[in-house]
């Protein structure tokens, strides 16, 4: 009985010790639950906090390529002298054991070699890593020839923050730099050379305009690689295309915030390469022809197109700029250069700013006079001589008085053509009236967008539409607009009249961009599907033909206004390839207080005249006349299309092939 | 011929005891391997952990069938002499101890170091069992009592001393599970209760808050107990570890990351150390997940309830107080060290039984395993 008392107490006993330890081990399963399964996120996102880096891995950009695949943008290798500090552990603890710690021990005699704070080992051990990397940097300034000092507090800095990342000891190497590194220093423990792409514009200033720059982004964080942003021309207006896409590195970096290991979370993805349509040797012959006539500083533009696709070949803006600049970041002083109030090096003359078209508006008087049948062509006229100045003429009707640089005389309409007689187009368009003229040019799209490729850069310019008028412009402005006053356009809407005078009243809608290829898929994307004929002018065959006839007496018959001196003076080339030019000079008096410019002069054309192909329009502010300034810079882009021509350099672009 | 019936030996084995012992140690073995990291293989296979751990698990094994063969009984006898000489290696280890981690704990045996901690518990396990299991009624004389208290609280004061706050509480444990089974009067067990709480909160209040000056525990302790309980703002590394050690397991969720995936021992943030040691259950957790976590309580728990049927059917109370002292021991080690690794109980050093790497460790566990098996192979034949 007793024993088994003792039995039952004891196994009593034994069951509340089992209830004990089973408590005991559901305290922990209940605590592991909520560690595990309550708390498992909040865990894991400490761990990735603590653990993971993930810089962004920047994309190479795409290039941008004239129409026969020639680098207009590149990517230049730049390179790095790196130091990865993970690989130097060692070398930061011997430094620290043998050097630095014993250094302190020796000024602070009272401390024992025993444990020391954190406060005073983790200064120490900050002296030693400093005294290594300075150490190797100065080694390598040496070796590479270009002494170079480790700032302390930049690399504080840096190995508190990034020390997963390398450190660039020296950027932008040059080609025996270089060389020096990989002979010397490639196998030194943590040093590597970093290779990085850079924009770069080999043709400097060509094409500067269109291509527009790219600026540096992601300044802020300075440690790591940067990306680009496009700022301006088709950097800016196609950036998505161009940029890529950056990638994300995930780099493990253990308890000392060194790096253990990187992958690749995702991968960095080149920018598309946008193909253009211009052509760069003939781009090169535009710029060359426009600075030949009037300098670097030559304010004006010269703009070549194909007179059936709308594909620009050229088009040169002046003055320019090298976009190169841009790349590395320009000083203060540079960028008041490159906004100079009078030159304006960064604005693309030809879409971002109107001028008076002049006397080459009078290509749209005669079409307006023909088609409402107010004008015979055959029908003398007699210019009066301006009393003022009796060598010149004047329009005198009404009220008006307005100075014609031609001569008085009887004129019927091809001479007073290519005489460019102020007083007869004034006496006509008057005939005509204002609504018609401006009608006339609104069927050409003058003062509207063309729908450049580049829409951020380019303006309608101001010509009213025919409803206003005598609304915002008083009817008596017509013989004004008649011969180009009052009205602004854009050289590029110029470019697209003459395309339609050439090619029978079909409206182009300009195209620069030809393409844009993926470097993975290799697949040729159309980037600018609305390109090509716009609109069509239902213009009397007739009525045409008797234009262009005249505009061919422009450059075929000698008058001292006219074109005829520039094609007949170092012209061979044009006269051996049977090449005609059919133009209109003009010359616009600035009256505007606004402007520094008291004149622009012109040259629109097309050729060849038998067989229109090209549309080139050049245009100069302050230059001397149409005829002296602007068509000896056509006859240098004809001839160079002649020649190009003849070497079949001139094919369609890549795309339409 | 009812006694030699009754010391018959049974030659078969608890199954079910070995096969969680045997789970319990392959996966130590493993995640050992996995906490010692890719660096960690370029060394001779004599000196990687792994391989280690596994000598050791062989040795132990060998050294606890050795033990299964004699009765626990004629081992008992012996008990005196065995736990003084323990208590002897703690003096000693005081003296020549080596001090790794912050503590002096090892004594170097040539090619690796003692811990006489682990095998002093063993022991006192036998000591307790042997003293306690005189007639019930002796129990109730409070000389009796306080003669265990007084065998308890000499490798209790020498642990503490080492440092090793761990492992002084497992013999603890040990003495108050072995009295309480033992029929030591509920009065004298809940006097003791009343003054060992009290003390110990008012050791744990002055800890927190007393001046430097009065030093009741090491300084490092002092900053292990304010970090538990929240109040420690300087960056204490017991403390650091056992955020890293929460982030571990926490960053695990239900099915861990994989074997060899955790990141926590590879990148440094479980102190290198620590992983295979006392953070070993951090690295199962993290790589295992929360079922990983479960299935090593579950293991501890056949472990644990074989032990106590064990202890129920021992052949006498010497037997039963054996399998007792060995369950407590078990349950203490498996109870602080997973809850350290959880942040359920402060931080103390002390292992996890065959699943942290440790030689001491592992063969003074298979040993107890051994002694649990041998009461078993002896036990009633009713």
């Amino acid at each position: 009985m007793f024993i088994f008392d003792i039995f039952k107490s004891e196994a009593r006993r034994l069951r509340t010790l089992s209830v004990v330890m089973a408590a005991g081990m559901l305290a922990l399963l209940a605590g592991l639950w909520f560690v595990q399964i309550v708390s498992g996120k909040r865990m894991q996102g400490k761990l990735e906090v603590q653990s993971f880096r993930s810089p962004q891995v920047p994309a190479e950009r795409g290039r941008i390529l004239d129409r026969n695949g020639l680098a207009l943008v590149d990517n230049r290798p730049q390179y790095n002298a790196v130091l990865y500090l993970e690989e130097l552990r060692s070398q930061f603890t011997n430094e620290y054991l043998s050097h630095v710690l014993k250094e302190y021990l020796r000024e602070h005699p009272g401390k024992g070699a025993g444990r020391l704070p954190s406060r005073v080992t983790t200064p120490l051990r900050m002296e030693a890593n400093y005294r290594v990397v300075s150490n190797i940097t100065y080694q390598v300034g040496t070796a590479l020839e270009q002494p170079v000092a480790l700032d302390r507090g930049r690399f504080q800095h840096f190995y508190t923050d990034y020390t997963f990342m390398p450190l660039q000891i020296l950027t932008n190497l040059n080609s025996n730099q270089v060389a020096i590194f990989s002979e010397q220093l490639s196998g030194r423990t943590g040093l590597d050379l970093e290779r990085q792409p850079v924009v770069s514009y080999p043709h400097k200033t060509t094409a500067a305009h269109l291509l527009g720059y790219v600026v540096r982004t992601g300044a802020d964080r300075k440690y790591l690689p940067p990306g680009y942003k496009g700022a301006a021309g088709i950097e800016a207006a196609f950036d998505e295309e161009l940029k890529g896409r950056p990638g994300t590195n995930l780099v493990l970096v253990n308890n000392e915030g060194y790096r253990q290991r990187t992958e690749t979370l995702v991968a960095n993805q080149a920018g598309d390469d946008v193909y253009l349509t211009i052509s760069l040797p003939l781009q090169q012959a535009a710029e060359t022809a426009l600075f030949e006539e009037g300098g670097a500083g030559v304010r004006g533009v010269a703009v070549v197109m194909d007179v059936h696709t709308g594909e620009l070949l050229a088009m040169a803006s002046s003055p320019t700029f090298d976009p190169n600049e841009f790349v590395s970041g320009v000083s203060p002083a540079r960028w008041q250069q490159l906004n100079d109030e009078r030159l304006q090096p960064q604005l693309n003359r030809a879409t971002y700013d109107s001028y008076p078209p002049g006397s080459t508006f009078k290509i749209i008087t005669t079409l307006a006079c023909l088609e409402s049948g107010v004008m015979d062509v055959n029908e003398p006229f007699l210019v009066p001589a301006d009393p003022q100045d009796p060598a010149h003429g004047a329009f005198m009707e009404q009220r008006y008085h307005i100075k014609d640089t031609a001569p008085p005389g009887e004129y019927k309409f091809e001479s007073a053509f290519y005489f460019s007689s102020n007083t007869y187009f004034c006496h006509q368009g008057m005939k005509a009236g204002l609504r018609k003229l401006l009608e006339m040019a609104r069927r050409f799209h003058l003062g509207e967008k063309t729908g450049f490729a580049i829409a951020r850069e380019e303006v309608a310019g101001n010509v009213p539409p025919p409803e206003q008028a005598g609304k915002t412009m008083p009817l008596n402005s017509a013989p004004y607009v008649a011969i180009g006053q009052e009205i602004t356009v854009t050289p590029l809407q110029m470019t697209v009249l003459l395309a339609a005078i050439a090619n029978g009243g079909i409206i182009l809608r300009p195209r620069l961009i030809s393409g844009a290829r993926s470097p993975e898929t290799r697949e040729m994307e159309d980037l600018d599907p609305a390109g090509g004929p716009r609109d069509q002018v239902h213009i009397d065959p007739r009525h045409l033909q008797i234009l262009r006839n005249a505009m061919l007496q422009d450059t075929e018959h000698y008058c001292p206004s006219d074109g005829y001196t520039a094609f007949h003076t170092s012209a061979q080339v044009l006269q051996d390839a049977h090449f005609q030019v059919a133009g209109k000079t003009g010359t616009a008096q600035v009256n505007s207080p606004g402007l520094d410019y008291r004149r622009v002069t012109w040259f629109d054309s097309y050729g060849p005249f038998d067989e229109p192909r090209y549309a080139v329009v050049v245009m100069i502010v302050d230059g001397g006349s149409g005829g002296k300034t602007c068509a000896p810079v056509a006859r240098e882009i004809y001839k160079a299309i002649v020649t190009m021509e003849s070497k079949g350099a001139l094919r369609r672009a890549l795309t339409r092939n | 011929m009812y006694e030699a019936n009754l010391n018959e030996r049974k030659n078969d084995f608890d199954w079910l005891l070995l096969a969680a012992t045997v789970a319990l140690a392959v996966v130590g073995v493993f995640f050992i391997f996995s906490a010692s990291g890719a660096g960690a293989q370029e060394l001779p296979l004599y000196r990687q952990r792994f391989f280690r751990q596994i000598v050791w698990c062989l040795a132990g094994a060998g050294a606890a069938a050795l033990f299964c063969m004699v009765d626990y009984g004629k081992v008992a006898r012996w008990s005196r002499v065995i736990y003084w000489g323990s208590i002897a290696s703690l003096v000693a280890v005081l003296v020549i101890g080596v001090v790794h981690k912050g503590g002096q704990r090892w004594i170097n045996a040539g090619s690796f170091d003692l811990q006489p901690s682990e095998f002093a518990k063993l022991a006192f396990i036998f000591l307790m069992a042997d003293y306690l299991s005189r007639p019930p009624e002796e129990l109730r004389n409070p000389r009796v009592f306080f003669a265990a208290l007084g065998y308890t609280a000499l490798p209790f004061v020498l642990i503490w001393k080492e440092p090793d706050l761990g492992s002084a509480l497992a013999f603890l444990s040990i003495c108050l599970a072995a009295m309480f089974v033992a029929g030591v009067p509920n009065r004298f067990l809940g006097r003791l209760a009343g003054v060992v709480g009290p003390l110990v909160v008012l050791a744990v209040l002055a800890a927190l808050y007393a001046s430097p000056r009065v030093t009741i525990v090491k300084s490092y302790q002092k900053d292990r107990l304010r970090s538990f309980f929240g109040l420690n703002e300087k960056k204490d590394p017991a403390n650091y570890n056992v955020t890293q050690s929460l982030i571990a397991v926490g960053s695990g969720g239900l099915f861990g990351k994989g074997w060899r995936q955790g990141t926590q021992h590879e990148l440094g943030y479980l102190p290198s150390a620590g992983a295979p040691n006392d953070f070993i259950f951090a690295v199962i957790a993290e790589e295992e997940g929360f079922a990983g976590s479960v299935v090593i309580l579950a293991l501890y728990s056949v472990l644990l309830l074989s032990g106590i049927k064990v202890a129920s059917q021992a052949r006498d109370r010497l037997g039963q107080l054996l399998a007792v002292g060995v369950v407590t021991l078990l349950f203490s080690h498996v109870f602080i060290n997973i809850g350290m690794n959880i942040r359920l109980m402060p931080v103390t050093g002390i292992p996890l039984p065959l699943l942290s790497y440790g030689g001491s460790s592992v063969v003074c566990s298979l040993i107890a395993i051994g002694i649990l098996h041998n009461v078993h192979i002896y036990r009633k034949s009713y």
